[in-house]
C-alpha cells in the first residue's frame, strides 16, 4: 500500500514537472507581456535573442583538444564580438550528425573535416566554397601550409577547408626498459635493422615483455611508414594501381612478419584485445610507433609520463626516413545561416596567430609551416623533438583515393591472416594488390 | 530428509551468490576505477584490483568540469516528458486497438507492430529532420520528441485491455457511459499496473538513450547525462578514472529510483515479459 502511495506521488511529481517544462517557452512571453517593464523579463528576452542569432557552433570530435580550441575561439570572439562555442561529439555520432545535418540543412557553423570523408562532402556541395574568399584574404595564403593537406580538401580546383593541423609518426620508447637491458636509446642514426636488434634484446623469453607492438588496426602509424622507408608504395601517384605487389613493399611487410614470427611482437590476439598503446602504457612493450595525437594521452598517464620518451622513426637502409602524415581541415556549411561569420572564424583559425597559439597550447602541431616549434615546449616530460623532427623527414600524405575505405578495410582484413601466420606475407600482399586494383578500377 | 533439504538450499544459495557477485563486479569495477590513477586503470595486469592510493582527484575534476545539476535537470525533464507522453498516448491507443471495433483496425495495428520490428536507428535521420524543421533543436522538446508515441507501449497496453472481462464494459454502457467515460472511469484505472510498467521501461530507456540526445542536443548545456558522459571519451585514449567517477555520479538517480520502485520493476518485467 505504501509503495502505491509513493508511486502515485512520484507520478504526480513527474506530471507537474513535464507540464512546466512544456509550457516554459510560452510562459516567458506571457510574463514578458503581463509584467512588461520588469527587468528580469527584459534580460531573458535579450539572452534568447543572443543565443539564436549570434553564437557560432563549432563541432569537433576530440575532447582532449577542446580546452585549447575554446581558448582560441575566445580570442576570436574578443576581436569579432561574436560568441563561438565548441561542441564535442564522439567520432561515430559526429558523422551521423553531419549526415543528418547535411540532409536537413542544419550543419554546425564551423566543423572539422577528415580526409576519409572530405571527398563525399565536397562533391555534394555541402561545404562552403572558400576559393574566392581565400583569394581576397590577406591572412590566408595556401602556400603557407603543407601542400598535401591543402590538397586533401580541394576538389575540381575549389578549396573547401583550411588546414588545421598536421600529425607525424615517431618512435615512442620505454627508457626504463632500455636501461635495464643495457640498450642505447633510439637515435637519428637508427635503421630498421638497428630497431630490430634492439627489439630482440628488449624481448623477454618468459613473455612478460616484448620489444615492439605493431598497431595492426592503424596503417598510418605502423607499417605504412616501413613500406615507404623501404622504397615501396601503397598507391600509385595517379591513384590507379596498388603498390602492394611491389617487391620493396613486400620486403617491408616481410620485415614486420619476421618480428612477429620471432616473437618480438605480441601476437595479433594480444594486440587487438589490449591495443598497442595500452600495452605500452602498462609497461608490456618497450617500443611502439605512434602518432603525435597520442601525446596528451601519454602525458596524462603517470607510467608513460615517468618512464617513456620519443625519438624519430628509424630509417630505411638507404637513409630514407618517411613519416606518413595527415591533417584535419576547418570547414563551414555551404547553407549555413551565418557564412560570413563562419568564414571570418575559419580565416582566424587558419591565420599564423591562431596556428601558433594552437601549437603553444599543445593542442596539436599546426598545419601552418614553421609554427609548430612552440609545440615542443608544451609538454615537459617528453622530448617532443622526435615528432617535430619528423616534419623534416620525407613527408608522405596518408595514401588515399576516392573511396579509400573500400581497399583500406579489405587490406586490414586480409593482413589478419598474415599476422596470425595462416598465410605468408608475400601471398597476402599479392592478394591485396589484386583486389585493390579491382577496387581502384571501379572508382 | 531435513538434512537433504538443507543441503539443496545451501547449494542454491551458493549458485545465487555467485550470480549476484558476477552482476556486481562491473559496478565494483566502476567504483574502484574511479579512485585509481590513469595508469592503474589501464594496466594490463588484471590483478591490480584495489587502487594503491585512494585518490579523489577524478571526482574533483569531473565536478569542476561538468555541471551535474544541469545534466540531472535535462535528463529528468526528458524522462518526465517521455513517461507522460508514452503513458498518455499508449493507454488511449491501446484501448482503441484492444477494445474498439473500427474499420482498418488490424491493418493499423500491424503497422504499429511493424515499427517494433525494425531497428530504431533507421528512424534517427528522419526524426532529426522533423525536429530540425520544427526548429526545436537543442531543447527539452527535442529530447522528448521520439518518445511521444511508443509502439511497444501501445502493444503492452493493448494486451492489458484485451485481458479485461467484457462484462465491465457492458455494465458501464448499461449505466449510460459513453466510450470516453467507459475508458476514463472504468477501463483505464484497471490497467494501472501496466501503465506503471510502461513508465518504468520508458524511464530506463530514456535514461540510457545515447545517440539521440547526442545528435539533437549537441550544445553542451542541453546535454543529458548519457551524452555528456560519452563526450568525455577522447578520440585517442580517455581518462578512465574521471569517466568512471562521472558515471558513478550519473548512476545515483537511477539507483534511487530503483530502490523506491524495486517491486514495480520486477513486476513490470514479469507482466510484460520484456527485458530492460
Amino acid at each position: 500500500m505504501k509503495a502505491k502511495k509513493l508511486m502515485a506521488l512520484a507520478l504526480a511529481a513527474v506530471m507537474t514537472f513535464s507540464v512546466t517544462a512544456c509550457g516554459k517557452g510560452q510562459d516567458t512571453t506571457q510574463t514578458a507581456s503581463q509584467e512588461s517593464g520588469t527587468q528580469e523579463a527584459g534580460t531573458e528576452a535579450e539572452e534568447m535573442k543572443g543565443s539564436t542569432e549570434g553564437k557560432l557552433t563549432v563541432a569537433i570530435w576530440d575532447s582532449n583538444q577542446q580546452p585549447g580550441i575554446q581558448e582560441i575561439l575566445d580570442d576570436w570572439s574578443a576581436q569579432s564580438g561574436i560568441e563561438a562555442e565548441t561542441q564535442v561529439i564522439t567520432w561515430n555520432e559526429y558523422w551521423t550528425l553531419l549526415e543528418a545535418g547535411a540532409s536537413g540543412g542544419s550543419l554546425p557553423d564551423v566543423f572539422w573535416m577528415h580526409s576519409n570523408q572530405s571527398q563525399r562532402y565536397m562533391e555534394n556541395g555541402l561545404l562552403l566554397d572558400l576559393t574566392d574568399k581565400i583569394a581576397a584574404s590577406d591572412k590566408i595564403d595556401l602556400n603557407n601550409y603543407y601542400e598535401d593537406i591543402v590538397g586533401l580538401y580541394e576538389s575540381e580546383g575549389k578549396q573547401y577547408a583550411i588546414p588545421k593541423d598536421i600529425d607525424t609518426i615517431a618512435l615512442w620508447y620505454n627508457k626504463t626498459m632500455f636501461d635495464e637491458a643495457g640498450v642505447e636509446y633510439p637515435n637519428a642514426d637508427w635503421t630498421w635493422e638497428d630497431f630490430y636488434e634492439a627489439a630482440k634484446k628488449l624481448t623477454k623469453e618468459d613473455g612478460s615483455q616484448w620489444g615492439y607492438a605493431i598497431n595492426t588496426g592503424n596503417n598510418q602509424d605502423s607499417y605504412y611508414n616501413m613500406i615507404y622507408d623501404y622504397g615501396g608504395y601503397v598507391i600509385s601517384e595517379d591513384k590507379k594501381t596498388s603498390g602492394y605487389d611491389d617487391p620493396r613493399t613486400i620486403e617491408a611487410m616481410q620485415f614486420v612478419e619476421r618480428m612477429l614470427r620471432e616473437g618480438l611482437c605480441p601476437d595479433l590476439q594480444t594486440i587487438s584485445e589490449n591495443g598497442c598503446d595500452v600495452l605500452f602504457q602498462s609497461g608490456k612493450v618497450a617500443m611502439i610507433t605512434q602518432g603525435s595525437w597520442m601525446v596528451a594521452g601519454f602525458r596524462d598517464n603517470e607510467y608513460t609520463h615517468d618512464n617513456c620518451d620519443v625519438a624519430v622513426l628509424p630509417m630505411g637502409a638507404d637513409g630514407t626516413r618517411v613519416s606518413i602524415y595527415n591533417g584535419l581541415g576547418w570547414a563551414a556549411a555551404a547553407n549555413g545561416k551565418n557564412t560570413e561569420a563562419a568564414w571570418s572564424l575559419i580565416e582566424y583559425l587558419g591565420s599564423k596567430e591562431a596556428q601558433l597559439k594552437q601549437a603553444e597550447l599543445g593542442v596539436t602541431m599546426s598545419a601552418y609551416k614553421g609554427t609548430s616549434d612552440a609545440w615542443v615546449n608544451s609538454v615537459d616530460c617528453f622530448d617532443l623533438k622526435g615528432h617535430l623532427d619528423m616534419l623534416d623527414a620525407t613527408l608522405v600524405i596518408r595514401p588515399y583515393s576516392r573511396n579509400t575505405n573500400v581497399w583500406e578495410d579489405m587490406a586490414t582484413e586480409t593482413f589478419k591472416s598474415a599476422w596470425t601466420g595462416e598465410m605468408s606475407m608475400e601471398e597476402a600482399c599479392k592478394q591485396i594488390a589484386e583486389s585493390m586494383n579491382t577496387a581502384l578500377a571501379e572508382e | 530428509m531435513e538434512a537433504k533439504k538443507k543441503l539443496v538450499s545451501i547449494i542454491i544459495h551458493i549458485i545465487l551468490l555467485a550470480c549476484s557477485v558476477t552482476m556486481l563486479i562491473p559496478f565494483l569495477w566502476m567504483i574502484l576505477t574511479a579512485f585509481k590513477s590513469v595508469s592503474e586503470a589501464t594496466s594490463v595486469n588484471p590483478f591490480i584490483i584495489l587502487p594503491t592510493v585512494w585518490r579523489r582527484d577524478a571526482f574533483d575534476n569531473v565536478i569542476k568540469n561538468m555541471n551535474f545539476l544541469l545534466l540531472y535537470k535535462n535528463t529528468l525533464l526528458m524522462i518526465a516528458g517521455r513517461v507522460l507522453a508514452a503513458v498518455l498516448t499508449a493507454t488511449m491507443a491501446g484501448y482503441a486497438f484492444g477494445r474498439l471495433h473500427f474499420k482498418g483496425r488490424d491493418l493499423m495495428f500491424s503497422l504499429v507492430l511493424f515499427q517494433m520490428m525494425v531497428p530504431g536507428q533507421i528512424f534517427i535521420i528522419p526524426q532529426y529532420l522533423m525536429v530540425s524543421k520544427l526548429g526545436i533543436l537543442n531543447s527539452t522538446m527535442a529530447l522528448v520528441f521520439p518518445g511521444l508515441v511508443t509502439a511497444f507501449g501501445t502493444f503492452l497496453l493493448r494486451q492489458a485491455y484485451m485481458g479485461l472481462p467484457k462484462d465491465l464494459e457492458e455494465a458501464a454502457r448499461l449505466d449510460g457511459c459513453n466510450i470516453g467515460q467507459t475508458f476514463l472511469y472504468i477501463m483505464a484505472p484497471l490497467t494501472k499496473s501496466s501503465m506503471v510498467a510502461l513508465g518504468i521501461f520508458t524511464t530506463v530507456f530514456a535514461y540510457k538513450d545515447l545517440m539521440w540526445p547526442m545528435i539533437v542536443n549537441s550544445e553542451n548545456d542541453k546535454a543529458t547525462l548519457a551524452s555528456a558522459l560519452a563526450k568525455m571519451q577522447g578520440q585517442y585514449g580517455s581518462k578512465f578514472p574521471e569517466l568512471m567517477a562521472a558515471a558513478l555520479i550519473a548512476c545515483i538517480p537511477m539507483i534511487i529510483i530503483y530502490l523506491f520502485f524495486q517491486k514495480q520493476f520486477i513486476e513490470g518485467i514479469a507482466t510484460s515479459g520484456g527485458k530492460l
